[in-house]
């Protein structure tokens, strides 16, 4: 799709714009949106959703299956998180970790925090654990491994590779 | 006691004031857009109970604010003084703040994620300004687990904040690089290193601050903003070298006569009142123009002073834009120091 100010590059950029309560669809290219910012500040949230939702539209098979997936917590899905954006609770973020992974190193430019941690959590705190059994992370691992082939990013191919083989050997589940 | 913006800070011919805001969720309760009324209610009570015992240890008076109970312009007016955010009073369902007395902390209740702790300094200050926040941080993390995850960090609601959950800022004055039209190209400098820059509103204000939240530590994102900002200060200050140099009676001339507009104007629009109190503070920093009495010489209260909130909270109750020029007028009139000629 080609960007809707200059007509001439590729739009890389979606968001979702509502005034008054009447919505507008925009594409972007990078260059024009930057401009854009010191006109009207883009609204944040559509913006991200529209990055990750036009991600999600590239893997349109993959996107079948993940959107049923629902936090058991605050019961928020996958297709809720990609139309807006926002995560509903602290489990969603080990319950989707394995499909928003990519896209927080993509945001982030990084997936490990190195910064402060909480003075108090780790006696009151157990962590809860991904809701997913073993066997369904793998499946999403074998997923996210067949579009690493098909991209040909072999670097991220083999480790989650490893991935799954370590997941595997935990489980006693035969390679 | 001195509000933040009255005392004295490094650098504060081009920085007005830094700012640390951390944001962080309680581990029991699902993230702000999950939660019912009730659970809202709840978890804004339980904040607000435990918190009240924080202003003896700090030695810092809270004002509790909650967002259902104050009137409209009250929740702009502390917008304008950016001591809440424009997403706490627009939110849908209860929310709240806590400010301190000097106005240097607030704390957000129930905005994006349950807490934003915010902390404020004079000039460029970051150190200071984290200090508040990270102590804050620490006593509250006594009362209320936090939800964290030993990969990501501190989880939020929105990935974008997620891992330090800590976003820097600096407020710049920056006529001569606005005035030069350099600032698009400054934007594209220093987005490279992943720092942003946005117009505050009329009078030459940007803020510049950190857009990635995880990966780096406290230190490294306040360190990297901080390079930034001596960057736009160093060119700041040679632009405003330059351009005095070469037209030393004409610069003198436009910050007088823009003293003299404010000083005898009947009627004032916020935009022009913000772009000559502008260059108010061009001839402050360069000594042109020199404020008489004691204490801090900066033209910000003012610039916060003549927001259209503050007007009519003065006024005590609604004008329209013909009285609200007006009154703007009279305001400047009567708060703007005299000079020493």
């Amino acid at each position: 799709m080609l960007c809707e100010k200059c007509h001439e590059r590729e739009a890389t950029i979606f968001y979702t714009e509502i005034i008054n309560g009447v919505k507008n669809e925009h594409s972007l290219c990078s260059e024009c949106a930057k401009d854009m910012e010191f006109v009207d500040e883009l609204p944040f949230a559509e913006l991200l959703a529209g990055i990750l939702g036009a991600y999600a539209v590239e893997s349109e098979k993959k996107e079948d299956t993940m959107e049923q997936v629902v936090c058991p917590t605050c019961k928020l899905s996958y297709r809720d998180f990609i139309s807006q954006g926002v995560l509903g609770c602290e489990d969603c973020y080990n319950v989707f970790e394995p499909l928003i992974e990519g896209n927080i190193k993509k945001i982030q430019g990084n997936n490990i925090h190195t910064g402060k941690k909480p003075l108090y959590n780790n006696m009151t705190m157990a962590k809860p654990q991904a809701e997913y059994s073993i066997i369904e992370e793998i499946q999403i691992l074998k997923e996210k491994l067949n579009e690493a082939l098909r991209e040909e990013d072999y670097e991220e191919a083999a480790s989650l590779r490893d991935e799954i083989r370590a997941l595997r050997e935990r489980d006693g589940i035969d390679a | 006691m001195l509000k933040w913006y009255e005392e004295t800070g490094d650098n504060e011919d081009i920085v007005i004031s830094s700012r640390v805001r951390l944001a962080r969720n309680l581990s029991k309760y699902p993230f702000p857009v999950r939660l019912s009324k009730e659970q809202a209610r709840e978890l804004i009570e339980e904040l607000k109970a435990k918190l009240a015992g924080l202003d003896e240890e700090e030695g810092r008076s809270y004002h509790y604010l909650s967002m259902d109970s104050i009137s409209d312009t009250d929740k702009v007016a502390l917008t304008e003084r950016h001591l809440v955010s424009e997403a706490l009073i627009t939110k849908q369902g209860p929310a709240a703040a806590m400010v301190s007395e000097d106005e240097s902390v607030s704390i957000l209740l129930n905005e994006e994620d349950h807490l934003r702790i915010q902390a404020f300094a004079g000039g460029m200050n970051l150190d200071k300004a984290w200090k508040l926040a990270d102590k804050l941080d620490n006593a509250i993390n006594k009362c209320f687990p936090y939800a964290y995850h030993e990969k990501l960090g501190y989880l939020t609601s929105f990935p974008t904040n997620v891992g330090t959950g800590l976003r820097v800022s600096f407020m710049l004055h920056l006529p001569a690089i606005a005035g030069t039209k350099r600032l698009a190209g400054i934007a594209s400098d220093i987005g490279r290193f992943g720092v942003s820059i946005r117009g505050s509103g009329a009078g030459n204000l940007y803020q510049i601050y950190n857009q990635k939240t995880l990966g780096q530590t406290e230190q490294e994102i306040m360190q990297n903003l901080t390079t930034i900002a001596y960057q736009i200060i160093k060119q700041e200050r040679k632009l405003r070298k330059k351009i005095t140099q070469e037209n030393l009676v004409g610069i003198e001339d436009t910050v007088f006569r823009s003293y003299g507009i404010l000083k005898y104007c009947k009627t004032l629009e916020i935009e022009e009142g913000m772009n000559l109190l502008s260059d108010i503070q061009f001839g402050l920093s360069g000594g042109f123009l020199k404020f008489e009495g004691q204490g801090k010489k900066s033209v910000y209260p003012l610039m916060m002073g003549i927001q259209p909130a503050h007007l009519q909270r003065l006024a005590g109750k609604p004008l329209d834009k013909v009285k609200r020029d007006r009154c703007r007028a009279d305001y400047i009139r009567e708060h703007l120091p005299e000079l020493i000629i």
